[in-house]
């Protein structure tokens, strides 16, 4: 176990570094020059110079590659040129909120999706269970930014029971900052009203971004459990009259769940690289807005920092996940 | 971990999120609104400033008498869709940046009215010398920095200089007749300006040349003149300063009780509010969680009309739009089809697009209301006989082209100005091939004419109230390269331009804009198009706004007052 941990996590090394070395060429070989954007239409070839020099990009690239992994090296993820300000404060600012959101986006997902699945698979092709699937491929099917739209509009002007966007009132001030994570903060600083405030932005864009997860897990949940209902033992354990309770929680669930974790782990980190357009739609200051951003100026320091974070993310992730099965099929080995 | 464990731990983690999506959704209702709904009032239109006289001397300023203690706070939300990314005021351009700027720094003088006049400021007076070279500028004597310091002839000595030696954000208005040795102290409230060639428009760019406390720049100056610290961080007298800063997020400021100017509205503070999508901002005016919305578009603008306590406005700014041809390269270096072009697009499609009352149609090069726009300016309009009299002329008598149209990406009015163009040019039996780029990469395009489209659609905002500024950036052959002027090139309409900006009487500079306009009109570099509304949203409680067509986007905060 410790010997396949050890190893999978030297692994990361190489994919981070394929990682880098395929951005930093993407972001370079696309057309477009962010100097001269930023500098502005009427600047003169010499601001220019001095503002491209400013920010090393005059450099051949693999001078400009081997500066960059240089300060890597040293925890100097670089400046943008666009805000120049430190993408390490950027990322610092921006990912704990999309954290936050993916973390209560998956939470969501998980505790409404496997029930759902399992109640959709004992009700087949009954009401409950059409009812169900109507849902699941509506959510599949509708636009995240029109639901989130949608969900505006409904919750925040028409029954006007939740804040419309953003992460805490604009009047209010927020709890002291310690994790970035603005319910854990509110937690921590034992500032309850301010808990159920944060909660309450929570709420809209974590379920607009949870949907399309939601129904993936519900048609994997009922899949799962259909094919593990089948199986030889549970036929045993009806004829020996468990009661059906304990044999879909305590037999069918475990077996069934392996599949969607493996959906959990890819969602989790596509959620995080794809928060984008919930995050514009409830102006969530989220890392997919930085980084889309980023990308429109071709601005590649936060280019690199952001894919560097989100890579590291989905690997530790997938490891994860990977750890877990172990915990639902014992039959599953690390060596 | 035992299996029993892991599902106790699965139970445990599902009551714990449950409860917390419970409680989230019976929470009390949200956080008041700032303002309280109250019945519509139609939108008015702007008054029509008063002449401006010669400006007269500033009233000896007082300091701002601070909100009674006892007052709920009145704090003004804007939702803007673009973030404050640089304060500094040398170095940080665009319409947000400039909105913060204006808040908490002074420049010598300020724009107001429609049309927009320059009037005093930090200089409470000026003379210009008859060659218009020499300005002189006598400051108010009570301006205070915000740490208390005197507001000095030396302060703007420091300033100007600080941005000639950056070059960088608003420079280029007013480098091309500056330098370092310009700007002189006669004494602590007398500053002299000597330009190195007239200039006229000199003095209507001066509202974005804000005055830093040198004091403060230099304790803070690093490595880079102080360009790091400035970006969120501010040294000025205006009437606001910095009270929260969260980057992609909110910007708070908060009035500064020593503010040294008399007047003002009741504001105790004002928050930029990012909020990105325009449905967004819409909601949040109509549902009272931001007082004004700035980047509102025609379709957000007809879905508030008749919203309670919401007031629209629509008013034309300076900032034109045209689809520019190339002019050095390809088919168009042919003059009879940009004609025929001109001739067979269809503009009142064009309009149509925009929306009902949303845009007017421009009538050549410069927006109408400048100084020297001809309102009876021959142009274009739709004309298929006329244009296929041009195609005749052409080397393309028969058509059979295949042009290309690269727009901004993800922005629709300009994808569907490209429709129109592609409709209008089927009846020359030319081709059009539409493409979306994003605007870094249509910004690279322009560097070379080999590689800038056959069209270019581009959006001119003025920066300052003066012809030369659209003039210059979009018609000078010297601003070839750049997107604002990607190919265009004719040595008579840069020497019109050249002796516009050099010229001081103003009847001698509408002669000479008259017959820029002209000019530009019969070389059909561009298919000009409309001049779209500044659209505006706020609620009825704000008080005391006026609009000024040069940035209107960026809110001035200290005339407004809220109910």
């Amino acid at each position: 176990m410790v010997y396949y941990l050890l190893r999978r996590v030297l692994f990361i090394i190489p994919v981070l570094f394929g990682l880098t070395l395929l951005t930093f060429t993407i972001s370079h070989l696309v057309p477009g020059d962010p100097v001269m954007l930023v500098a502005g239409p009427q600047a003169t070839k010499e601001e220019i110079a001095a503002l491209a020099a400013e920010f090393g990009v005059d450099q051949p690239l693999p001078t400009q590659y081997v500066r960059y992994m240089a300060g890597l090296l040293r925890g100097d993820l670089g400046r943008s040129i666009m805000t120049r300000r430190q993408v390490a404060d950027d990322l610092r600012l921006f990912f704990p909120a999309t954290l936050e959101l993916v973390l209560a986006a998956v939470s969501i997902a998980v505790l409404l999706g496997v029930p759902l699945g399992i109640f959709s698979a004992v009700a087949r092709d009954r009401a409950p269970d059409n009812l169900i699937r109507i849902f699941s491929l509506g959510s599949i099917s509708t636009p995240r930014f029109f639901l989130a739209l949608l969900l505006q509009i409904v919750f925040g002007i028409i029954l006007g029971i939740l804040p419309l966007g953003g992460r805490f009132p604009t009047l209010q001030t927020p709890p002291p900052t310690v994790t970035g994570f603005l319910t854990l903060d509110a937690a921590l600083a034992r500032d309850w009203g301010a808990l159920v405030t944060a909660l309450r932005h929570l709420t809209l864009p974590a379920f607009a971004l949870s949907l399309s997860m939601l129904a993936t897990i519900i048609r994997m949940m009922r899949a799962s459990v259909l094919e593990v209902l089948q199986q030889d033992y549970v036929l045993t354990a009806r004829a020996l009259g468990l009661p059906q309770p304990l044999i879909l929680f305590k037999y069918v669930l475990k077996n069934a769940f392996i599949s969607t974790l493996t959906v959990i782990g890819l969602y989790f980190g596509w959620l995080l690289g794809g928060s984008v357009l919930v995050e514009t739609v409830f102006d969530w200051p989220g890392i997919g807005l930085y980084a889309t951003n980023s990308i429109i100026a071709l601005d590649f320091q936060p280019i690199m920092g952001v894919t560097l974070l989100i890579g590291i993310m989905f690997v530790v992730t997938n490891l994860i996940v990977d750890l877990l099965y172990g915990l639902f099929d014992p039959r599953i080995r690390y060596t | 971990m035992s299996s029993t464990s892991a599902h106790r731990l699965f139970k445990l983690f599902a009551i714990v999120t449950l409860l917390t999506l419970l409680m989230a959704s019976c929470a009390p209702a949200p956080t008041p609104a700032p303002a309280a709904p109250a019945p519509a009032k139609a939108a008015e239109p702007t008054k029509a400033p008063e002449p401006t006289k010669a400006p007269e001397p500033t009233k000896a300023a007082e300091p701002t008498k601070a909100p009674a203690p006892a007052a709920a706070p009145k704090v003004l939300i804007v939702a803007s869709g673009q973030d404050i990314s640089n304060l500094d005021p040398h170095t940080g351009d665009g319409y947000s940046n400039r909105a913060m700027q204006r808040n908490v720094y002074d420049a010598l003088v300020r724009y107001e009215g429609n049309p927009p006049k320059v009037v005093p400021n930090l200089a409470e007076s000026w003379t210009i010398s008859a060659d218009g070279l020499e300005y002189t500028f006598k400051l108010v004597k009570d301006a205070r920095f915000h740490d208390g310091s005197p507001v000095t002839a030396e302060a703007v000595r420091y300033s100007f200089n600080r941005s000639l030696k950056l070059k960088k954000g608003g420079n280029w208005m007013f480098a091309s007749a500056m330098d370092e040795n310009s700007v002189s102290v006669v004494d602590d409230t007398t500053v002299k300006i000597r330009l190195t060639k007239p200039f006229a428009p000199f003095l209507s760019v001066l509202p974005w040349m804000f005055i830093v406390n040198p004091k403060v720049v230099e304790a803070n100056k690093g490595q880079d003149e102080g360009q790091t610290w400035l970006k969120d961080h501010e040294a000025g007298s205006g009437p606001f300063v910095i009270k929260r800063w969260e980057p992609g997020n909110l910007y708070e400021l908060e009035r500064f009780p020593g503010y040294w100017k008399a007047g003002g509205g009741n504001l105790t503070g004002a928050i930029w509010k990012i909020t990105r999508e325009t449905s967004s901002q819409r909601l949040a005016v109509q549902k009272g969680d931001a007082h004004i919305a700035v980047d509102l578009t025609g379709d957000d603008m007809d879905f508030l009309k008749g919203s309670p306590g919401v007031v629209l406005i629509e008013e034309p700014e300076f900032r034109t739009f045209s689809i520019k041809m190339n002019y050095q390269n390809g088919p168009f270096t042919d003059i009879a089809l940009r004609k025929a072009v001109s001739y067979a697009f269809d503009y009142d499609a064009m309009l149509a697009a925009e929306g009902e009352g949303h845009a007017v149609l421009m009538r050549g090069p410069l927006p109408p209301g400048i100084l020297g726009a001809d309102p009876n300016l021959e142009v274009p309009r739709m004309d298929l006989n006329k244009a296929k009299e041009w195609l005749a002329k052409s080397k393309y008598p028969n058509g059979g082209v295949k042009l290309s149209y690269i727009y901004v990406s993800g922005l629709e009015i300009e994808r569907k100005f490209g429709l129109i163009l592609l409709d209008s040019l089927k009846k020359l039996n030319l081709d059009l091939d539409v493409k979306q780029l994003v605007w870094t990469d249509m910004v690279a395009l322009t560097k070379d004419p080999k590689t800038t489209p056959d069209f270019f659609p581009v959006y001119q905002t003025a920066n300052y109230a003066d012809p030369d500024n659209i003039a210059y950036a979009a018609y000078h052959g010297s601003q070839n390269g750049n997107w604002s002027n990607p190919t265009y090139n004719n040595p008579k309409t840069n020497e019109l331009i050249e002796r516009g900006r050099t010229t001081l009487a103003e009847a001698e500079r509408i002669k000479i804009y008259g017959e820029f306009q002209r000019q530009v009109v019969e070389d059909a570099p561009d298919i000009f198009g409309v001049l779209e509304n500044r659209k505006l949203a706020m609620r009825d409680s704000v008080l005391n706004w006026k609009f000024v067509p040069i940035a209107s986007n960026a809110i001035e905060f200290f005339p407004l007052s809220l109910k």
